[in-house]
């Protein structure tokens, strides 16, 4: 009898000790030391469109979306408006920067890396303007090279959009999430 | 009582000499509580004419043997101090029948526990009935305490539910899981209360701001869980069960084990576990992509108690993995419009056990060591320390372009928060019908996140003072309550690459009266007042960014000041045998009400145009009134009906707030069928009908609310006896017809319908492994 006593004292011995390591597994760092501001590895912060006049005429254009710090917090920094001249060919080259971190880190790279669930989309109004992207994944384009011919003098809005497809991409801008979304206004002049 | 046992024996013994060949009857029955229909433990009843006594068991089971044909005349006592059932029969062979026995309100007071002040006082306390629990095997808690008029439950898919409290929820609603103050990230709507359903037993609610001793900020109501009472018979029992949904092929078991020594009286323990796995849910028409879920959580309870003290310790760890619905997480503006106007989810799954990204792994420990003393038979200390540890990690939809830091499979953000609390009370009696309680309450508190910003850092430390008496009279009852509290928040972030302290000190005082009245036997009438309060939490002060699958961007205000709420009630029940009826009403004001305000323009960024929401305070107002009838035309059949409606207005901009439940009403019929003595059958049909919200200002909202809804939910519980053991079974069905629908407080009625019909099996099956008979009989 007296020892059945011990064993259960020693259960209870043995259940009280579980409970104190349970419970004591995990401590973490002080709260008042947060991790460092820059966090966001991928943040994208620049969209910046460089058009190439295809006959050698026209100086370059550069068309730029920048946005330091993300989205939220501070204002973009840059909102440019894409001034084209009219009945022009222009060939387009997309690039996508995290420029949050020193030096700026180009992601277009990752994104051509990763081409088959990627899709950049154009979508013009009220500007005279045709787009047809120049390059391929292999099976669908994929935007990041493009060609723009001009018509008579307008103006309008072009979006330019990059589109996260994995496994889902089919040619078309209706799937996947959009990663990036920028309004450019439109001049053809 | 075990004197009663005895004298029962005893009394039988001498009856078994001096028998006749004639006197070989058995007369048996169930006793049963005609409100709640369920059996009433360890009731005595009695023969009068042979001054002979039996106690019933724990399921209301008694029986008289070897009685000779004759009239007699029974005595039912179900409690102590409580009017006995009287009933005569003629007995000339076999008999067993029901008795049904009555509560009055005086009575149930006499029952109270002497320290549970509250919880037969003049607030009101409701609780799912006990058929209800039995059906809520494997649902969450927000499912769960929906069973109780007037509660509702915000969901964010089908797998996140938290319970909302006459149209608010969240950091106005407190949840108390064992005693301690439930700190897991309650400010998500798309948070839910990290507990294991099967672990509650107890689930009730207390309503109203007079909860003064549970905490200053329960400004819509307090929800207690509890597990069940530790067992002290010596021996080894369990409990195990098992549950089957069609809907998402989901499948869960549980099991409990616990038991008491007996060379080691008063020392009980209790290990319980749970495990739920469940695959893509479906709608009517389509699966719903990414809604797997995996669920495993543990607990163990050890307890000892002796004449003027006791101990308890209790540790929990809950985990789970959640697939977010992939339609619902948008990238921007655009996208979202797409997903409104799309008649059907953008992308379609099939059916898989596998999550995938958007995902949510969340933790909880919980560990809990308590004690009390009893100074003398008025005076009790009561001590409990609590800590609690909170993982929260979230995973986005979108794969980060460098491959190295794809492969590590980090979160997007992580938010760790552990929070320990200390209570101390002392309940006293001054008086015979005077009780009441003083007591301390102290919080610390730390949130660390790591990943992308979203809350920053903080440390909390508040500390809570109570005192509260309660005055019983016959007819009357009194309570008054007051509290004070003080918060202190210091938030640590980096604001231009510089580490900045802010520090936000709240404080208030909060008090609370109330008084019932019983008339006649029937009646209770009650009423009650009170204010509370609450500190602006953490995310409605500095939240500052793009709420990923939100598709919003949300914007806090460090000068937020704290919520400030004026409570009344008033309620009326009655009671019979025939008719249970409760009305409430209430109506409260609002100084400071923090609310999600959408204000232009959209935000421009890079990912496209993003629709702003800033916290703001305004001032509100709640008014509303529940409702719950059961009419019991016969002892099998009853019919009942609930219903609740609510009403908020935002009183500063002149309009309605946003999100509140639409009016609903619950008919429904339960049936039960005796089969034989420990056999009963049960069925239970519900249609709950919701009616479209249509208090919402244009262009409000995306999308305009979704229309009204009914539901046909229908249930079958068979439950018997194998090696005295009750074995219950049920099946049922949620959304029998199939019906396409959407819900106004599921934040996914942009994108997709709720799930389609859900058929469950339910098993349960308690187990004796080592049972002492002979003990507990000799004693």
């Amino acid at each position: 009898m007296k020892k059945t006593v011990n064993r259960n004292k020693i259960a209870f011995a043995g259940i009280l000790l579980l409970f104190v390591f349970a419970a004591c597994k995990k401590e973490k760092n002080p709260v008042s030391n947060p991790p460092a501001p820059v966090v966001e590895e991928e943040l994208i912060t620049t969209l910046k469109v460089t058009f190439t006049d295809s006959s050698g005429i026209h100086p370059d254009v550069i068309a730029m979306f920048q946005d330091i710090d993300g989205p939220g917090g501070n204002e973009p920094t840059a909102m440019d408006t894409i001034r084209l001249k009219a009945n022009a060919t222009y060939f387009a080259s997309i690039q996508v920067l995290n420029e949050s971190i020193n030096p700026a880190e180009d992601i277009t790279v990752e994104i051509l890396d990763e081409a088959a669930s990627h899709l950049i989309c154009f979508d013009i109004a009220g500007a005279n303007v045709q787009v047809i992207r120049t390059d391929t994944d292999g099976v669908y384009e994929v935007g990041v090279i493009s060609k723009w011919t001009t018509g008579n003098v307008s103006m309008g809005s072009s979006v330019i959009s990059l589109k996260h497809q994995p496994g889902i991409k089919n040619g078309s801008c209706a799937v996947g999430e959009t990663d990036i979304e920028v309004n450019f206004p439109t001049i053809i002049e | 009582m075990h004197k009663f046992l005895f004298v029962a024996l005893l009394g039988i013994s001498f009856f078994t000499f001096g028998q006749t060949e004639n006197c070989r009857i058995t007369y048996s029955g169930q006793v049963i509580d005609i409100h709640d229909q369920e059996s009433v433990p360890y009731a005595r009843v009695q023969i009068k004419e042979l001054n002979q006594t039996v106690m019933a068991d724990s399921n209301g089971f008694f029986s008289f043997a070897n009685l000779c044909p004759g009239d007699y005349s029974f005595n039912c006592f179900h409690h102590i101090g409580c009017e006995p059932e009287k009933f005569k029969r003629t007995i000339s062979k076999d008999l067993f029948e029901q008795v049904f026995i009555e509560f009055h309100f005086d009575e149930l007071d006499e029952v109270t526990v002497e320290y549970t002040i509250f919880k037969m006082s003049t607030i009101s306390v409701l609780k799912p009935s006990e058929l209800e629990k039995r059906f809520s095997a494997g649902k969450t808690l927000g499912d769960l305490v929906k069973q109780i008029p007037g509660v509702n439950s915000l969901n964010t898919g089908s797998s996140i539910s938290k319970p909302v409290i006459h149209g608010m929820h969240s950091n106005r609603v407190l949840v108390l899981n064992n005693g301690v103050r439930q700190e897991g990230q309650q400010w998500g709507s798309e948070h839910a209360p990290e507990i294991d359903p099967f672990l509650m037993s107890e689930v009730c609610l207390i309503r109203g701001a007079s909860a003064v001793r549970y905490g200053s900020d329960a400004i819509a109501g307090v929800i207690l869980t509890n597990p069940k009472k530790l067992f002290y018979e010596p021996g080894v029992r369990g409990e195990a069960y098992a549950t089957a949904f069609s809907n998402g092929r989901q499948g869960s078991i549980s099991t409990m084990l616990e038991g008491s020594f007996k060379k080691l009286k008063g020392f009980s323990w209790r290990t319980q576990g749970t495990f739920k796995q469940g695959g893509t849910l479906q709608a009517p028409r389509y699966y719903l992509k990414n809604t797997a879920m995996k669920e495993y959580n543990f607990s163990l309870n050890a307890k000892y108690e002796h004449e003027r003290w006791g101990a308890e310790v209790f540790y929990s760890q809950f985990n789970t993995d959640l697939g977010i619905f992939s339609a619902a997480h948008i990238g921007n503006l655009t996208d979202l419009n797409k997903a409104f106007l799309a008649d059907k989810p953008l992308e379609e799954g099939s059916f898989t056990y596998q999550i995938d990204k958007p995902k949510q792994h969340i933790e909880h420990e919980f560990f809990k060591a308590s004690g009390f003393y009893n100074l003398n038979s008025k005076n009790r200390l009561v001590f409990q320390y609590g800590r609690q540890y909170n993982l929260r990690e979230e995973y986005d939809r979108h794969v980060v372009f460098n491959d190295s830091i794809a492969a590590l499979n980090l979160p997007a953000f992580q938010l760790t928060l552990l929070t320990h609390t200390a209570d101390l009370k002392w309940e006293h009696q001054w008086l015979k019908n005077l009780t009441g309680e003083i007591g301390i309450s102290y919080l610390k508190q730390g949130n660390n996140y790591q990943g992308r910003f979203f809350v920053p850092n903080f440390g909390k430390q508040s500390i809570g003072m109570y005192w509260l008496e309660v005055l019983k009279m016959k007819e009357y009852e009194l309570e008054i309550g007051v509290r004070a509290d003080r918060s202190d928040l210091n938030v640590y972030m980096y604001e231009n690459k510089v580490l900045q302290n802010y520090e936000h000190i709240f404080q208030n005082i909060s008090g609370s009266i109330g008084a019932s009245r019983k008339i006649s036997h029937h009646w209770v009438i009650r009423a009650n007042a009170g204010t509370a309060w609450r500190a602006p939490s953490i995310n409605e002060l500095y939240s500052n960014g793009l709420h990923h699958g939100a598709a919003a961007i949300e914007i806090g205000n460090r000068a937020m000041k704290k919520e400030l709420a004026i409570n009344f009630q008033a309620g009326l029940t009655f009671k019979s045998r025939k008719l249970n009826a409760l009305v409430d009403v209430y109506h409260n004001e609002i100084q400071g009400f923090i609310n999600l305000k959408p204000t232009l323009p959209p935000m421009l960024t890079i990912k496209g145009a993003f629709p702003v929401f800033r916290y703001e305070q305004i001032n509100a107002r709640f008014s509303g009134v529940d409702l719950s009838l059961r009419y019991n035309p016969t002892t099998s059949l009853s019919v009942f009906m609930k219903g609740s409606m609510v009403r908020a207005f935002d009183k500063t901009n002149q309009y309605f707030v946003v999100g509140i439940p639409a009016d609903r009403v619950e008919p429904g019929v339960d049936y039960k069928l005796q089969l034989k003595k420990d056999q009963k059958m049960t069925f239970h049909l519900a249609i709950p009908l919701v009616r479209t919200q249509d208090r919402v200002e244009a262009n409000s909202d995306y999308v305009a609310p979704p229309k009204g809804y009914v539901l046909v939910n229908a249930q079958i519980a068979y439950e018997f006896k194998i090696r005295e053991q009750n074995v219950d079974i049920s099946l049922e069905a949620n959304n029998l017809l199939n019906q396409s629908y959407r819900d106004y407080l599921n934040r996914f009625r942009y994108f997709s319908d709720e799930i389609g019909r859900n058929i469950a099996l339910k098993i349960k099956v308690p187990f004796n492994i080592k049972k002492h008979e002979k003990n507990s009989e000799q004693k």
